[in-house]
């Protein structure tokens, strides 16, 4: 891949990571909630046939996992350097992208705790109900 | 860290010195400047010019105006079907032309109205809430523009033909299958839906495309409109949607023509997969509508509450949360087919969890309203009565997401009320009211206060006496699409009520068009900004000139309309003597690049034509797809070939060879 | 007025990768694209899971034809790579060199494809797991007619004009979306022929 050196990816790496950390932090707990579903409602089919549920109990734990490090990961890149090198391009001034990222970190945290509960919210009917019909 | 050369970075001038006015900002300077951009921005006039145009306005207009013509028919259905419900074991249709009028009903509202409406509205409003010229690819939405037209004519051709589809909106095989649907009736529905698809998705991604790379300098990520997130949501939506409803249709139209057997038992073959992969589409395509209704509904409470919506982040949020919840709920549409109970469970649980977001906004708007300074114009009473309507659809949805009680009252006309209370409560109010709020900004003229409280409250009221009875009908177990009852059951007077209730919100809706009739010929003049809004769209005259904005804008808030317009930059050094439109990044709106637009063209015209040529053919042969794809090939050669600009490939690159162009490290 | 400018006179009139709108849009097709390959191959495991025996009553499809248009696929990546960087470098003579080797491989996959056909040991009207295999199959394939005739129209315009910088973009941006044929072909392939091989 070519290196692209247009001024604005002259910023180091380390931006483009806070990019990649604050979108994670916001998408993923939508992202894995939405996979689990699915992952979900193939595997209550397994469930029925071996009458076994603890692979669900942990799809559950590791989605949490998931979303809680995406959260922490998206919210700690919010907070960010406070140490650009060089002022952005006018109107676009230090304190609009900052803000623009501090803005997607609390994103980041809402979005994952609120995708946590729903992730818990479908773990109440693996533990209820029984896996055949 | 290096700096880059200065080449390609704009140049500022510190806004804290004082400084002399810029000569290119002076008074005559400018106004010859919109005479140039003038020209140059124009559509080509006249009978035959009105097939190349790719003015977005222009586009957009038409596409409101159309999607509102098919509502219009999807209406009169509505009203023969309620003609004819009113008394028991009724002669005003047959079985089979009710059968076609609740299905044709259905498919016009959901396919042709209710989705395109919204996309046309985002075509129209999102390049200039964000402070655009443009939006990107225009030639590709003029393409989705008549692509719709299109779909129209098609799907209402062959039921005046008596060919129109009769299985219902939703179309379930087997009964729409190669044994039990004779005749050509759902292949129709099933092309209808790769017409509208095909429509519906070019303009999504334009949108994407649109609200990610042409956004006003200094328009971060967090000084997005609502309207404008909202739209960008439901782009995302639309492309991940609709192609399942591409297979599910597909499958449907090879099983009946060419005899495959995707949805056939008897060679294993499943009609469930056909409920799952539509309604994976279904669910989201009712939120696809949903969620610019609740962007209008922030826009306007803001406007009418004097004060920028509470929560901002909460909001968007909510309407990124709902986006995804909604692709994880459709078996709630499946309750009734028998699928395993810990399967299904999964999905009550999302459909319940689905409310929070939602609840979330209301309780933003809420606060929104407590902290304003009111002021209740009609748009204002429109989003006031959203609240009251969309609630009890919400709540009966909440109902209906409990397994127990959906095998109770599935297909009956409980679901029928719950989803016309949520898409006429949840996106019509909105809709109809964000019509007369952008009627000014459309069209130049206001809309006349009175009539439009008339039109409401017929309206209103129409609507509640229409749809509420249907919870109790439903409870008492009156299933839907039955075309007459005995008098034995009871229902004859609910119904009755119910049908004049459909003439009362009939009448409402025809003085609302009346208003719009009468004030497009003597409406008052609108202003620039006749509400004292707080978005781009009102920074330009009424309606806006063909280039959008001159000076070109930037934004350093949320409201800029309301946050210090006169020391804010504007944009110089974008050409007028061609269709210049300025780039800009993804996160913070820098200034990237300019990019030049495609002139009118007509190819998007042609295109579209032997598109739908080929559709058509192939629901009576399948070499129409072979042969309908030479002309489609021809088209899109003549819509992708340049014309005017450019040079000569070995002119070109003996220019790139001695260094005339760009350095490399600006462009990569 | 004494408002303050933003000149943007100097800036670019093209750029490449996501700076531009066509990657947005070919981005846009893309994940349209992808989304419907991904519908039909959960219909094909759908109606596999719901089936006792799968392929039913058949031998699975014939690995060979399948097994070499992957190689001539993946073989394409190369030319098309090297498509993507000569127009990166706006290089003109490059850029016909490697397009037009590429669209060789393109001629090579077309014809290899009706083999595929040919060997799949079911007809599409046979059963349900004859219909969704044709129907993969000749998606994908309808892809890989157009990314041809699309590229070659592409090469044309190269050769005869009128062209200017961005149209250097619009090769970039075509390379990209036959990576897309070539990568979709990837779990397509998983799906037809080694799944029902698999359990």
């Amino acid at each position: 891949m070519p290196s692209s050196t247009s001024h604005h990816a002259s910023r180091d790496a380390h931006d483009r990571t806070r990019e990649l950390a604050l979108w994670t932090g916001v998408l993923a707990g939508p992202a894995v909630w939405l996979t689990l579903l699915e992952v979900n409602y193939a595997l209550s089919y397994v469930a029925c046939e071996t009458r076994h549920t603890w692979f669900l109990h942990v799809a559950t734990l590791v989605s949490v996992a998931l979303v809680a490090a995406a959260g922490l990961w998206g919210w700690s890149a919010g907070r960010g350097p406070r140490d650009l090198p060089e002022p952005l391009t006018p109107p676009v001034s230090y304190d609009t992208s900052d803000t623009r990222a501090r803005w997607m970190g609390h994103a980041s945290i809402a979005s994952s705790v609120w995708f946590i509960i729903v992730i818990l919210s479908m773990e109440i009917p693996v533990i209820v109900l029984r896996t055949c019909q | 860290m290096s700096r880059d050369a200065g080449l390609d970075r704009p140049r500022e001038v510190d806004p804290a010195s004082p400084r002399e006015p810029d000569p290119r900002l002076d008074p005559l300077i400018l106004e010859r400047e919109s005479r140039l951009l003038a020209t140059t921005w124009a559509d080509p006039k006249g009978f035959f010019g009105w097939f190349s145009h790719v003015d977005h306005k222009s586009i957009g207009r038409r596409f409101i105006a159309t999607a509102f013509v098919y509502f219009t028919f999807g209406g009169i259905l509505a009203a023969i079907m309620r003609l004819q419900l009113s008394r028991p074991e009724n002669h005003i249709v047959t079985a089979d032309l009710y059968n076609q009028i609740f299905t044709m009903h259905g498919t016009t509202m959901m396919f042709l109205f209710a989705v395109p409406v919204m996309l046309a509205l985002g075509v129209y409003f999102v390049p200039l809430m964000i402070g655009a010229r443009a939006i990107a690819f225009p030639r590709l939405v003029a393409f989705g523009y008549w692509m719709f037209l299109f779909a129209g004519i098609f799907l209402y051709a062959f039921f005046l033909l008596n060919v129109g589809p009769d299985n219902g909106w939703f179309s379930y095989p087997p009964l729409a299958g190669p044994e039990y649907g004779a005749g050509k009736r759902a292949d129709i529905w099933a092309q209808l839906i790769t017409f509208t698809e095909t429509s519906g998705l070019v303009v999504a991604v334009a949108l994407i495309t649109t609200v990610f790379k042409l956004r006003a300098p200094g328009m971060a990520l967090n000084r997005i409109p609502i309207f404008v997130w909202a739209m960008l949501v439901v782009s995302f939506m639309t492309v991940f949607s609709m192609p399942a409803v591409v297979i599910a249709s597909t499958g449907l139209i090879l099983d009946r023509l060419v005899g495959t057997h995707f949805y056939n038992y008897a060679e294993g073959g499943d009609s469930l997969l056909f409920q799952h992969m539509f309604w994976f589409f279904g669910h989201p395509e009712v939120y696809i509508i949903f969620l610019p209704a609740q962007g209008m509904m922030s826009t306007m409470l803001a406007t009418f509450s004097r004060r920028p919506v509470f929560g901002y982040l909460a909001i968007v949020l909510s309407i990124v949360s709902t986006a995804f919840i909604g692709f994880g709920v459709w078996v709630h549409h499946m309750f009734a087919t028998g699928l395993p109970q810990l399967g299904q469970s999964f999905f009550t649980a999302s459909s319940i969890m689905i409310v929070v977001p939602t609840g979330v906004q209301f309780f933003c708007w809420i606060a929104t309203l407590w902290t304003g300074r009111l002021r209740f114009p009609v748009p204002m009473l429109y989003a006031l009565s959203f609240f009251v309507v969309f609630l009890v659809g919400g709540l009966t949805g909440v109902m209906l997401a409990a397994v127990p009680l959906d095998l109770q009252v599935h297909d009956t006309f409980f679901v029928v009320a719950h989803f016309h209370y949520v898409l006429i409560g949840g996106s019509v109010f909105p809709l109809l009211g964000a019509i007369h709020y952008w009627f000014p900004k459309l069209t130049g003229r206001m809309l006349s206060e009175r009539i439009g409280v008339a039109a409401l409250a017929l309206f209103f009221v129409g609507f509640n006496l229409t749809f509420f009875p249907q919870h109790i009908l439903g409870l008492m177990g009156m299933p839907r699409r039955i075309y007459t009852y005995q008098p034995e059951t009871g229902w004859g007077g609910l119904n009755l009520l119910v049908s004049i209730g459909a003439g009362v919100m009939t009448i409402g809706l025809l003085i609302y068009l009346y208003n719009i009739i009468v004030s497009l010929r003597r409406g008052a003049a609108a202003a620039d900004n006749p509400w004292d809004a707080s978005t781009l769209e009102w920074a330009t005259s009424s309606p806006p000139p063909a280039y959008n904005f001159l000076p070109a804008l930037t934004v350093s808030g949320r409201d800029p309309l309301w946050e210090h317009p006169e020391s804010q930059p504007v944009v110089v050094g974008l050409h007028a003597e061609q269709r210049d439109v300025l780039v800009t990044h993804v996160m913070d709106a820098e200034p990237d690049h300019r990019k030049v637009f495609p002139e009118p063209s007509i190819w998007p015209f042609i295109t579209a034509v032997t598109v739908s040529v080929m559709y058509i053919a192939t629901l009576f042969t399948p070499w129409g797809l072979i042969w309908g794809s030479i002309p489609i090939t021809i088209a899109l050669i003549g819509w992708a070939w340049p014309r005017g600009r450019g040079k000569k490939p070995s002119e070109l690159d003996a220019d790139i060879r001695a260094g005339r162009v760009r350095p490399l490290e600006q462009v990569q | 007025m004494n408002r303050a400018v933003l000149d943007v006179s100097e800036l670019p009139d093209f750029a490449f990768h996501h700076r531009n709108i066509v990657w947005w849009g070919t981005m846009g097709m893309i994940v349209i694209e992808g989304t419907m390959f991904a519908m039909l191959i959960v219909a094909y495991l759908y109606l596999k899971g719901r089936s006792p025996h799968w392929p039913p009553g058949h031998f699975p499809p014939m690995l060979l034809w399948g097994t070499v248009n992957t190689l001539i696929l993946l073989a394409s990546t190369v030319p098309n790579h090297l498509t993507k960087r000569a127009a990166e470098h706006l290089d003109l003579r490059k850029v016909r060199l490697w397009m037009t080797i590429a669209l060789g491989f393109g001629v090579a996959f077309n014809i290899v494809r009706i083999f595929e056909f040919k060997s799949l040991n079911v007809w599409f009207d046979e059963n349900a797991y004859g219909s969704v295999v044709w129907t993969l199959l000749g998606f994908h394939t309808a892809h890989i007619i157009t990314d041809f005739v699309d590229s070659c129209v592409l090469l044309a315009l190269l050769f005869i004009g009128p062209i200017e910088e961005s149209h250097f973009v619009d090769v970039a941006e075509n390379s990209m979306y036959w990576y897309f044929v070539v990568l979709s072909w990837i779990p397509i392939y998983a799906v037809i022929y080694i799944a029902p091989r698999v359990s």
